[in-house]
């Protein structure tokens, strides 16, 4: 996992049955990535937030998993450690030849931040 | 990546101040080569360092470092994929995220090219939609990223294009892409 423990941590997952669950995250001020987006103003570059999409859909399914397509991706809101330091990340998963169909969101008690929809292969 | 025919006769000196007609810098970058009985200039509008003038994002997310032509609404750019880039993995391959990263700041860059042109200071874009994005392969750690940016209409703020990024002649991903740029 390239952000698990660096961009993100897992601290406890709702897994209602082999396709769908929501993973309950912390996005973690300290990440490197930080000093670089955007010095003196950190922002959680969306691109790390569907990363951290792919990597609970890789934990859900136990597989590696490569994004092949990203049918639609909406940034809702600006998300940083600030914003929203705990979030949930729903994922529910669909097999498909060669992979499967994802469908995901990210959000808080507050408001969401991404909505999700592509396909992920193996 | 713009090319200038030259007569053979035209000597390096005299093109030391090619200007840009966008932003009116001095194009720093110049490769000269000779080939086919002409004289070729390469241009390069901005690299390594100069890339700051145009996005805001910092190591370790930099993911622009060549910035080569403008044509009207397409730009050119371009990343040198280091081994220790943010979004290599395990297997020395990129994220594919990271390209996403590269096309959105590509576009950023372009629309930093353009304030620096008026004046304005470093625009900072937020990534609004991703849309038909396709991974056909991920980049290696040192392969060059080349990319093809349109820019469509912008609406309050809100500016719609497209980007597809090439390593050695081959699309490794394309997208569609809603960017906000903060004023």
């Amino acid at each position: 996992m390239l952000l698990q423990d660096r961009f993100y941590k897992v601290n406890g997952v709702d897994k209602s049955d082999e396709q769908n669950a929501v993973f309950h995250c912390t996005l973690l001020a300290d990440c490197d990535v930080y000093r670089g987006h955007f010095p003196g103003n950190p922002v959680s570059p969306g691109v790390c937030n569907i990363e951290m999409i792919k990597e609970c859909a890789m934990m859900l399914t136990g597989q590696r998993l490569v994004i092949k397509g990203i049918k639609q991706c909406r940034l809702t809101a600006v998300a940083s450690p600030a914003v929203c330091p705990e979030v949930d990340v729903t994922v529910a998963v669909a097999p498909v030849e060669g992979g499967y169909t994802v469908v995901a969101s990210i959000a808080d008690d507050k408001q969401k931040y991404m909505d999700y929809k592509g396909e992920m292969a193996l | 990546m713009q090319l200038l025919s030259l007569s053979p006769l035209t000597s390096l000196s005299s093109l030391t101040s090619i200007i840009c007609k966008t932003c009116q810098s001095n194009i720093s970058t110049l490769t000269a080569f000779t080939g086919a009985g002409a004289f070729y200039v390469l241009i390069m509008l901005y690299q390594g360092e100069e890339i700051k003038k145009l996005i805001p994002q910092r190591d370790p997310i930099m993911m622009v470092d060549k910035f080569y032509s403008v044509d009207g609404d397409i730009a050119e750019t371009g990343l040198t994929l280091s081994a220790s880039n943010f979004f290599i993995e395990e297997d020395g391959k990129m994220a594919e995220p990271g390209l996403i990263e590269h096309i959105a700041q590509s576009a950023s860059a372009f629309a930093g090219h353009k304030a620096l042109a008026n004046s304005l200071p470093t625009p900072v874009g937020y990534i609004g939609e991703v849309k038909k994005f396709h991974c056909y392969d991920r980049p290696a750690a040192g392969a060059e990223l080349r990319t093809i940016i349109e820019m469509g209409a912008e609406v309050n703020g809100v500016t719609i294009l497209t980007g597809h990024t090439m390593v050695d002649g081959v699309k490794v991903a394309d997208t569609q892409m809603k960017i906000f740029i903060e004023k």
